[in-house]
């Protein structure tokens, strides 16, 4: 598994790419509170706010497809919230297509609702991860105040996340080599305990050696960055046509439309 | 004329781990400015300890010098931008996003302003060769060049001890044989721990062989090289 996963297209140069990571971040922020702001029975209000991570998507040369196949490998994570909305929300609603005028459960609206939001919260992130390096994006949130230590525990998390995978990867395998699939229920449980307590020594003997060479390598805790961030007008524009989009979609165009 | 003072001296160091082990055990030798020696033992002799006792990682009684300067607590920074060491899992090494942000980590700590620091780095970098993977992440370098590049985070620190603890391990021939033309181009000293003697016979001009924390010879690389006897009784050959 690599960081293409995370960050493929980030090195790409286009428009979105230029912006500066701040304004990036920003913008995703708002973007965010905006999408959970919306009623969650009001799903055909969600309609507008599918253009800003297309059009950031677009403009930064990254394929809808690979948004679209990030939000499928994260969707388990909201699975199971969408599936039991029904269940739990069977009051009905009216909801109006056109002309027509439909009586849909609650339920089944929240669960619309929240695999629209989701979706399209994943596509702006990933918008924002494919035209941003990791590095800037690390600086800018340091910029706009995030603490040191959660920064830097996001750095780790990038360089280390895959190393770890590709470990438990290696763990497992040698297990399977050895007969596990075929060891009763019992045993198999207590292999995959065994190979979780591994993995978190190998992680906290790891986490030892990093910083017995962060230290050696002189570092004593303050933060120091080779990037130099430039907040320029096209920046300050970009967040006002994000703001000024936020607006319409949030309060103009549900009374017009 | 007056002698040149070593650059490391280690006296009578003791190193006791919590859980009785002596790993090292009135060690004492010297390394001059320049001169490359290589740290030989069989698995478990004291190599890696010596090294972590030098950057002073491990508790360790006796005394080391580093360039004229005192390794403890206080003065550890101070050692520690003297020498650079380099782990036997180049993974443990390269902690930062990008090859660049990695070797520059370094000449930030010590206080270079952020010119400068990239300007060293983009020299380490090219001095081991990997001009042009500056943003690359670790993750997508083969091992040989996650070795060059962990290097490369010392060399730009400018440092006048190399501390290298198998170097060579897990590298396939090619990454060998290159990784070594970089050491041997080197000026800095070095102290070279490590199991591949060829590699010590190609760099080294002295060796120091441990075992069980203590020192068992201290000879030319030619010399110690030639008794197989001492060789075969510490594991080092069949």
């Amino acid at each position: 598994m690599h960081h293409h996963f995370i960050d493929r297209y980030a090195m790409g140069d286009s428009p979105i790419h230029r912006l500066d990571a701040r304004a990036k971040l920003v913008a995703v922020l708002c973007y965010t509170v905006a999408l959970i702001s919306f009623n969650r029975y009001a799903v055909a209000d969600l309609a507008p706010m599918a253009v800003l991570p297309l059009a950031l998507l677009w403009f930064a040369g990254v394929p809808v497809w690979f948004g679209l196949r990030r939000v499928a490998i994260l969707s388990p994570f909201i699975l199971m919230l969408v599936l039991m909305s029904p269940i739990y929300d069977r009051e009905p609603h009216a909801v109006a297509f056109g002309p027509w005028q439909y009586a849909v459960g609650g339920g089944w609206l929240t669960a619309a609702d929240i695999a629209i939001k989701f979706a399209l919260g994943v596509l702006a992130l990933t918008a924002m991860m494919c035209s941003t390096r990791f590095a800037l994006l690390l600086e800018a949130m340091r910029r706009l105040g995030m603490p040191q230590v959660v920064v830097l525990q996001l750095g780790f998390l990038y360089r280390y996340l895959f190393v770890l995978i590709d470990e438990a990867m290696r763990v497992r395998r040698a297990r399977d080599f050895r007969g596990a699939v075929l060891a009763p229920v019992g045993r198999r449980l207590a292999a995959v305990g065994g190979v979780v307590g591994s993995l978190f020594v190998r992680t906290l003997d790891r986490s030892q050696r990093v910083h017995l060479a962060m230290s050696a390598r002189g570092y004593r805790g303050e933060p120091h960055s080779l990037h130099r961030l430039r907040f320029a007008a096209v920046d300050m524009l970009f967040l006002m046509a994000v703001a000024a989009y936020l607006a319409a979609c949030r309060w103009v165009y549900p009374r017009w439309f | 004329m007056a002698e040149t003072p070593a650059l490391l001296q280690i006296e009578d160091v003791h190193v006791r781990y919590a859980d009785g082990v002596d790993a090292l055990a009135r060690v004492s030798l010297t390394v001059n400015p320049s001169e490359r020696v290589g740290l030989v033992g069989p698995n478990g002799a004291g190599k890696t300890t010596l090294m972590l006792a030098i950057m002073n990682a491990v508790r360790f009684t006796g005394r080391i010098v580093v360039d004229a300067v005192e390794v403890s607590k206080k003065t550890e920074h101070e050692a520690r931008s003297r020498c650079g060491m380099i782990f036997q899992d180049a993974e443990d090494h390269l902690f930062m996003p990008t090859l660049l942000d990695d070797v520059a980590f370094g000449p930030l700590n010590q206080g270079c302003r952020a010119e400068e620091a990239r300007r060293r780095a983009g020299e380490a970098i090219a001095q081991v060769g990997l001009t042009g993977l500056e943003q690359r992440s670790a993750h997508h370098m083969s091992a040989g060049q996650k070795r060059a590049a962990a290097l490369a985070t010392v060399l730009s620190m400018q440092v006048k001890l190399l501390l290298l603890d198998e170097p060579g391990a897990n590298l396939d021939g090619r990454s060998r044989r290159r990784l070594i033309e970089i050491l041997d181009g080197r000026t800095e000293a070095m102290l070279l721990a490590t199991h591949d003697l060829p590699m010590i016979d190609r760099l080294c001009s002295r060796v120091i062989l441990l075992d069980r924390g203590h020192i068992v010879a201290d000879r030319s690389t030619a010399a110690l090289l030639a008794d197989s006897a001492l060789l075969r009784a510490h594991g080092l050959a069949d």
